[in-house]
């Protein structure tokens, strides 16, 4: 009998929130259009998949929308410092690249691919400069809740290889999330209010 | 801060074209550009990865079926731990499709073309210890579009580049890094795949408003 009820509480819980998101997504206007300018600076940890290290990225990205699900991305990624076994010493690294999304409503979870170059540098050999190709794959989720604001949340895996140290592993792989609110802009007047 | 800029710009330039794909007459004309990653499969008869890079193309569509390539690459490899080897790469394709459609989902076709390089090896433990080549190389192979929508594909290439010149190659005696170019003209090649991203600006052939 008590499971019974829990099950009916938990039931009514759950029907509450869908009448309760459904009605969010019925009442507000709809943001994710073609023309929508998306950016963002968020603060990210990394963390290197090769070996035992943390690094902390400031993080900044610039998305356009080129059709409601295909968007354009610049995304540059500033190395403030790390953790643990230390092996970089410096990170700049950009990409540029597309982002596919599945919007539903004001609410869309996206995915996509970005080639780039990051500019590194080694605590092994601090003589060791390297322009190193990347390439990043993303995935994340985001709610547009107003037309100025959204809030997002991304995880990236980033690849990218330092080839100049001598006789050490130069893999670098990182697993990037950033979390945080976005800005957006609507530059096309025929979807603005 | 330059390069946030250049992508407002560029967001701009293509939004201004983003409503479509409008044809007049045949598919002649259709500009586009993009960016790509390379990854060199094995190189010569060494299997396995040895370099990843980063570059850019553009596209001139010369017909419905013909297609045309001009791209730059930049790659990094690693030899051993212990040298490290740069390529740079640019040149041309010509792209032949098996279908007049302008952008079905899936649009596949070969490619064949020519390609001017750069190549550097250098020792890790003695950056003074370094040798370089020039030559032109000759690629052919296979691609896929992926169309998106009717400007933006998603393109997956692999292609065989010859390299036609002298070789280089790095080898340890000695746990000593030897470099050599070799006399005399040879062919060295590898497998390239690259995945890429393209979108269509503009027909600039047929663009011109009539007055």
């Amino acid at each position: 009998m008590a499971q019974q009820k829990e099950k009916m509480k938990a039931a009514l819980i759950l029907a509450m929130l869908f009448c309760f998101t459904s009605g969010i997504f019925a009442q507000q206007k709809s943001y994710i259009n073609p023309g929508l300018l998306t950016a963002s600076g968020t603060l990210s940890p990394a963390v290197m998949l090769n070996r035992n290290n943390m690094n902390y990225y400031l993080n900044g990205f610039l998305e356009g929308r080129l059709d409601k699900r295909i968007s354009l991305r610049g995304e540059l990624h500033y190395m403030l410092g790390n953790a643990s076994e230390k092996f970089l010493n410096r990170n700049i690294r950009t990409t540029f690249g597309l982002q596919y999304g599945f919007p539903f409503g004001n609410f869309e979870v996206h995915t996509g691919f970005a080639p780039g170059f990051s500019i590194m540098e080694s605590n092994r050999n601090l003589s060791a400069f390297e322009f190193v190709p990347t390439i990043q794959l993303n995935a994340g989720v985001r709610y547009y809740v107003w037309k100025y604001f959204n809030f997002f949340s991304n995880f990236s895996y980033v690849h990218s290889k330092m080839n100049n140290l001598n006789q050490i592993s130069g893999m670098a792989d990182e697993f990037v999330f950033a979390v945080g609110l976005g800005l957006n802009f609507q530059v096309l007047k025929k979807y603005r209010d | 801060m330059r390069y946030f800029l250049i992508i407002f710009l560029l967001f701009f330039s293509l939004l201004s074209s983003a409503q479509g794909l409008k044809l007049k007459g045949n598919q002649g004309g259709l500009f586009s550009l993009g960016v790509r990653s390379t990854v060199s499969v094995f190189d010569h008869d060494k299997f396995g990865i040895n370099g990843f890079g980063y570059g850019g193309q553009f596209r001139l569509q010369l017909a419905n079926r013909l297609n045309t390539e001009w791209f730059a690459d930049y790659m990094r490899g690693n030899i051993s731990g212990l040298a490290n080897r740069t390529d740079y790469h640019v040149g041309w394709s010509v792209m032949y499709y098996f279908t007049d459609k302008t952008a079905p989902v899936v649009k596949p076709y070969i490619v064949a073309g020519h390609c001017f390089d750069k190549t550097v090896l250098v020792d890790n433990s003695d950056r003074s210890n370094r040798i370089t080549k020039n030559s032109s190389a000759i690629q052919a192979g296979a691609g896929i579009h992926f169309n998106l929508s009717e400007r933006m594909d998603i393109t997956f290439l692999a292609q065989y580049m010859f390299h036609l010149g002298q070789d280089v190659h790095a080898h340890i005696e000695n746990d000593m890094v030897m470099l050599h170019k070799k006399k005399g003209t040879g062919i060295e090649g590898h497998l390239l795949l690259n995945i890429g991203i393209n979108y269509k600006i503009a027909d600039l052939w047929h663009n011109k408003k009539k007055k």
